[in-house]
């Protein structure tokens, strides 16, 4: 079985073959710098980050405040285009169900969105790192019990048990954050672990063996740097899950709780507007889009620029 | 090769075994059963009596046991919610997910081979990227948006397509599309990176410079090689679309596992949801192990072994 | 991207009249109706279900009760009963319509009546909602004909659940197993079952040899299909593709513009059903504010209840001024009143004792508008009263709740339609687990007013629980919750207050 694991799962989680040790490169900045997809990735979320980051100074309304007199105002460019008379420029991209400023919401919302993703992500990556390390630094019993649990987390379906936990439990969320981070973990165990198993027959790590260097030293000097691209890589494919499934458990109605405006719950929230006012749900899916595009495409580049003889 | 079965097949047993313990324990931790059953309007003596009735107030492990044996015997329980056997229960449902899975799966692949294969005969090409521009846009897209959007174009300006149930054929055309997309990307990425590197190998290129066609080179040898990976992606993906199924079959009312999932989560009807996850556990379980068994018959290499 | 492009830019801009009309002319000719709701139905009978598609509306088409209360008078009016009477205060004497037929062709006789009363008021046999049945003792055969029904204690309202709640099945009719054979679906009302599908569907179709003389007349449409379809777009959708013909709980906001579709009429109506701020007054790990009196007048007169009806509820909802429906026995308006006046709601803060520090536990149903409670969240934290919003569905709402593990709780309850204050309030006020305020007083008068029969008596006991409830504040009455059907305009369909849209009075116009 522990075997088969690498596979039937690792080549299955990840598109790509686990990466080699790194080769070093002349000019790293410029090849960064020449990626495409790299730097378009980078900059669309190096934006989202920064807006969410900076909330406070790009909105002018308060994301909590409702004014019922004020509902649904379209967004500025049904003024221009459909000759709305609502629309203002005091509320750019219109008001929600109870009147809050929807530029504000869906800005304060980013923090909640992103949050998700980065603690969740936080959180399933130290889980899977050290189960894949240890499975595949010390080998033989450990990873054999390592490798079961892996299976057995693979084996049960995600959404399922992350719905029924959250419903059951409570939605707030930490918890929602909390069983993501819990579940998510199987893709960096399995990548983690197969990355370890190479570095590990690689001459410098037997050699720093022999040279009677200390396990813990020789796992934090020298596997970790080594498995740290393939973490980054794996980091952004979970951090895109971990968001996509937040939003699905807000459309099924057990994402996190209102007031507070994360992208999948505003997504939800404005479904049943999709036919009369699109721009309801149109305005947090395309944001929830880009965010998941720029951190697939950081992804790719990541994956691209740290492969060994890299295109 | 029986042998590496039997040991697959045990280790799949004993991974049953703990996921079962796993969702048993938790379930029953994080719900009271009893309320679920009283009903609404009942009161505490009303649960009280109902918690001593089904035995709700006996220790967790040994209700388990209790709930391991009936399974072993293919008693799955009874629903609280429809007071019928979960086992009919689920067998109602299952056709339609598998349907759905199998047509889903089946156009992903149809969808992600053929792009894959040409994305990766021409890396970087313009038909290349716009490959890859599809599959980033499927990995961005939330699925119940996407199909919402399905629904209002198809269904309600066009009117070409229903926008839910399952009684038809025709019913499972939209969901399919949906569930499809969203497994396509990681298919398509995969047979690109197959073949580029197949077409690189040294093996290729002896064959391309015997002077066999490009075309028969791709056929003939690059494709096998290349797909190998895909075999066991494919089961792992399947996997995945049980799971996704559960957004999509509640969206598009479809009488499947997914829906009456969703279902006896909001009705706290735990039976029903412990036998969900079992049931999509061991399709997985057996999936995996196909798709291992058809690797070792595809590669001779794995064969030999 | 451009693969979405044309997709985004098509629904952002599509105008509601490019959307393909609907084709109904088709279920017309076929004089068939199609109509969906959220939940899905497990169980065919009126007993074994949760859901009121089941329990009011299978049990008019496919069964019949006793008798009938008019939806436009109230008034009572004979059904398979053709007479009834109190013998004394806790006996009720039916006798029996001649030849009523079943739809295998049996004839209706008092053995049905008692095995129906005997089945659903024994606790043994577990029906869904005890509290409807929970006050009979037993049924008699007086003679092949006439049926008594002997009820624990005196209690008032019962032909009001006799009339609705209570259908009549055939002798058998669950079986040595607690079920109904699938098979065997057999009533007396008018349609029957040709098919039931668990969880998705059912289709009935009409009687023919329907009675004679009952107030539902005789059918009018020759098959009925219902659907479950849990998402709300996806009825929209269905509605506007002309795949259905008739929905109900349209959302608010989506309401007026289905209205502007050709083709399609939109009807809001009241509803019996009252959403109701509900205050815990029990001891709280960590001391519980709210057990100040003045705390919860603040909360009442923080919120605005005129503009969240007019604004978000909308259409066919009225703000509820006394703590239950206005047309139930028993419902006095003549109660203390909490007007919307944030200044005072501060001032009562202040006087308490609390300065804008306050973080109260606030939860509600998840299958209600979302926009309600986050409404009522945001005008509370308007004077300064922070709340955790937590939406859950009922049975953890009800654990909660008993629980002692929230301060307020944004609840409704539609009282089945029971015109008859017992139906609400002694769910809630009788030191239930569902009693957040635990008044001896209040569940005393409650629990008076159905020992006696005495109408003066009864009005005097509700006087003091209905007045008593809104003078502590234990509630905060917000509105009634309105329903918005939406159907095609070419169907005949009248609204009713009780929630309860009969399918037996629908019919298509010319």
């Amino acid at each position: 079985m522990t075997k088969k694991l690498p596979s039937s799962t690792a080549g299955g989680l990840l598109p790509i073959a686990a990466p080699d040790v790194i080769p070093p490169s002349s000019n790293p900045l410029a090849r960064w710098l020449g990626h495409r997809s790299f730097v378009i990735g980078a900059t669309g979320f190096g934006l989202i980050v920064f807006l969410a980051l900076a909330a406070p100074l790009v909105t002018w309304h308060d994301p909590y405040a409702q004014d019922l007199m004020n509902r649904r105002v379209p967004p500025i460019w049904y003024g221009w285009f459909f000759d709305h008379a609502g629309a203002t420029w005091n509320h750019p991209l219109g008001t929600d169900q109870l009147g809050r400023d929807y530029w504000a919401r869906l800005v304060y919302g980013g923090r909640i969105s992103i949050f998700i993703g980065v603690a969740a992500t936080l959180m399933s990556g130290l889980i899977g790192t050290t189960l894949g390390i240890v499975a595949g630094y010390f080998g033989g019993r450990i990873d054999m019990l390592i490798s079961f649990v892996i299976t057995t987390r693979l084996t049960m379906p995600v959404i399922l048990v992350a719905l029924a936990t959250v419903a059951l439990l409570d939605s707030s969320l930490m918890v929602v954050t909390l069983v993501l981070g819990l579940l998510l973990w199987d893709r960096f165990a399995v990548v983690m672990r197969s990355v370890t198993m190479q570095v590990r027959t690689q001459d410098y790590i037997t050699a720093a063996r022999a040279i009677g260097c200390s396990t813990p030293r020789i796992l934090l000097g020298e596997i970790i740097p080594n498995v740290a691209p393939a973490f980054i890589v794996i980091a952004t494919i979970e951090m895109a899950t971990a968001i996509l499934y937040e939003a699905a458990l807000s459309f099924l109605g057990l994402g996190v709780q209102p007031p507070l405006p994360s992208w999948g719950l505003m997504l939800a929230q404005a479904k049943d507007d999709i036919f009369f006012s699109p721009w309801m749900i149109t305005l947090p899916g395309m944001a929830l889009f880009l965010l998941l595009l720029s951190i697939n495409l950081l992804g790719d580049g990541v994956r691209d620029l740290t492969a060994p003889g890299s295109r | 090769m029986l042998a590496y079965v039997l040991k697959r097949l045990g280790v799949g047993a004993l991974v049953m075994l703990t996921i079962s313990a796993l969702v048993f324990t938790l379930t029953n931790v994080a719900a009271d059963p009893a309320r679920t059953i009283a009903g609404e309007g009942a009161t505490a003596a009303d649960v009280e009596a109902v918690r001593l009735s089904y035995g709700f107030d006996r220790p967790i492990p040994v209700r388990y046991v209790e709930w391991l044996g009936g399974i072993v015997q293919g008693d799955l329980g009874d629903s609280y919610r429809q007071r019928r056997p979960v086992s009919t229960v689920v067998a109602e449902r299952l056709p339609v997910t598998l349907t759905l899975g199998f047509l889903a799966f089946g156009l992903a692949l149809a969808t992600a081979i053929p792009l894959g294969i040409i994305a990766g005969l021409r890396p970087n090409s313009w038909i290349d990227r716009l490959a890859l521009l599809f599959a980033l846009v499927g990995q961005a897209m939330p699925t119940f948006w996407f199909a919402l959007l399905g629904i209002v174009v198809f269904s309600v300006m066009l009117g070409w397509l229903p926008a839910s149930g399952s009684s038809s054929m025709l019913h499972f055309v939209l969901p399919a599309v949906v569930l499809a997309y969203y497994a396509t990307p990681t298919l398509m990425r995969l047979t690109r990176a197959g073949i580029i590197e197949v077409m690189q190998s040294d093996y290729i290129r002896t064959a391309r410079a015997k002077g066999l066609s490009r075309s028969r080179v791709v056929l003939k040898h690059a494709l096998r090689n290349a797909i190998l990976p895909l075999v066991s992606v494919s089961a792992v993906q399947m996997g995945f679309m049980l799971g996704g199924s559960i957004v999509i079959e509640t969206i598009f009312a479809m009488r499947g596992v997914g829906y009456l999932a969703w279902e006896a989560i909001t009705y706290s009807d735990l039976p029903v949801v412990q036998a969900v996850v079992l049931v999509i556990a061991a399709i997985y379980v057996l999936l995996t192990l196909a798709a291992d068994i058809l690797n070792a018959w595809l590669d001779p290499r794995l064969r030999a072994r | 991207m451009r693969f979405i492009t044309p997709a985004v830019a098509i629904a952002a801009t599509a105008a509601a009249f490019s959307f393909v009309a609907p084709f109904a002319s088709a279920q017309q000719a076929q004089n068939k109706l199609r109509w969906a709701s959220t939940p899905s139905i497990t169980a065919p009978d009126p007993y074994y279900n949760f859901h009121r598609e089941a329990m009011l509306l299978n049990g008019q088409l496919v069964w019949d009760t006793l008798i009938y209360r008019d939806g436009e008078t109230g008034e009572f009016l004979p059904l398979l009963a053709t007479e009834w009477e109190w013998v004394d205060d806790v006996t009720l004497e039916f006798r029996l319509r001649g030849g009523v037929q079943f739809h295998d062709g049996r004839t209706l006789s008092a053995a049905d009546v008692v095995y129906t009363y005997n089945y659903i008021s024994d606790p043994e046999n577990q029906i869904n909602v005890q509290s409807n049945v929970n006050w009979i003792e037993s049924a008699e055969a007086i003679d092949d004909m006439t049926v008594r029904l002997h009820l624990k204690a005196p209690f008032p309202p019962a032909l009001e659940y006799v009339a609705t709640l209570h259908a009549i099945l055939p002798e058998g009719f669950f079986g040595d197993n607690r079920a109904a054979d699938p098979d065997n679906l057999i009533g007396t009302g008018p349609y029957r079952f040709v098919e039931f599908v668990p969880g998705s569907s059912m289709r009935v179709t009409r009687f023919e040899n329907y009675f004679e003389g009952s107030p539902k007349g005789q059918p009018r449409l020759d098959e009925i299909e219902f659907r479950s379809i849990p998402d709300s777009s996806t009825q929209l959708a269905e509605l506007m593709s002309g795949g259905l013909d008739w929905i109900w709980y349209v959302p608010a906001d989506q309401a007026e513009p289905l209205a502007g579709r050709p083709g399609l009429s939109v009807k809001p109506a009241e509803t019996m059903r009252i959403t109701f701020l509900s205050m815990n007054t029990r001891d709280m790990d960590g001391g519980n504010p709210l057990q100040d009196k003045r705390v919860r007048q603040a909360i009442a007169h923080a919120i605005d209840r005129e503009t969240i009806v007019r604004q978000i509820v909308g259409a066919g909802s009225t703000v509820v001024e006394a703590p239950c429906f206005r047309t139930q026995f028993g419902c006095t308006a003549d109660v203390t009143q909490h007007p919307y006046d944030p200044d005072r709601a501060r001032e009562l803060l202040e006087e308490a004792g609390f300065d804008g520090s306050i973080t109260l536990e606030l939860v509600g149903n998840t299958s209600r508008d979302r926009a309600w409670i986050e409404s009522v969240a945001g005008y509370l934290s308007q004077v300064g009263i922070q709340t955790n919003v937590q939406l859950l569905q009922w049975a953890a709402l009800s654990e909660r709740v008993a629980g002692n593990g929230a301060h307020l709780a944004l609840a409704d309850w539609g009282s089945y339609g029971i015109n008859d204050v017992s139906a609400l309030l002694n769910n809630f006020f009788t030191l239930t687990s569902d009693d957040m305020a635990r008044d001896e007083t209040v569940s005393e008068a409650l629990l008076a007013a159905t020992r006696t029969v005495n109408q003066d008596e009864r009005l005097a006991y509700y006087d003091t629980a209905v007045g008593r409830i809104a003078e502590e504040v234990y509630w905060h009455p917000m509105w009634t919750n309105p329903v918005t059907y939406a159907h095609d305009s070419d169907l005949e369909f009248t609204a009713f207050p009780d929630e309860n849209p009969r399918f037996y009075l629908v019919q298509w116009g010319e």
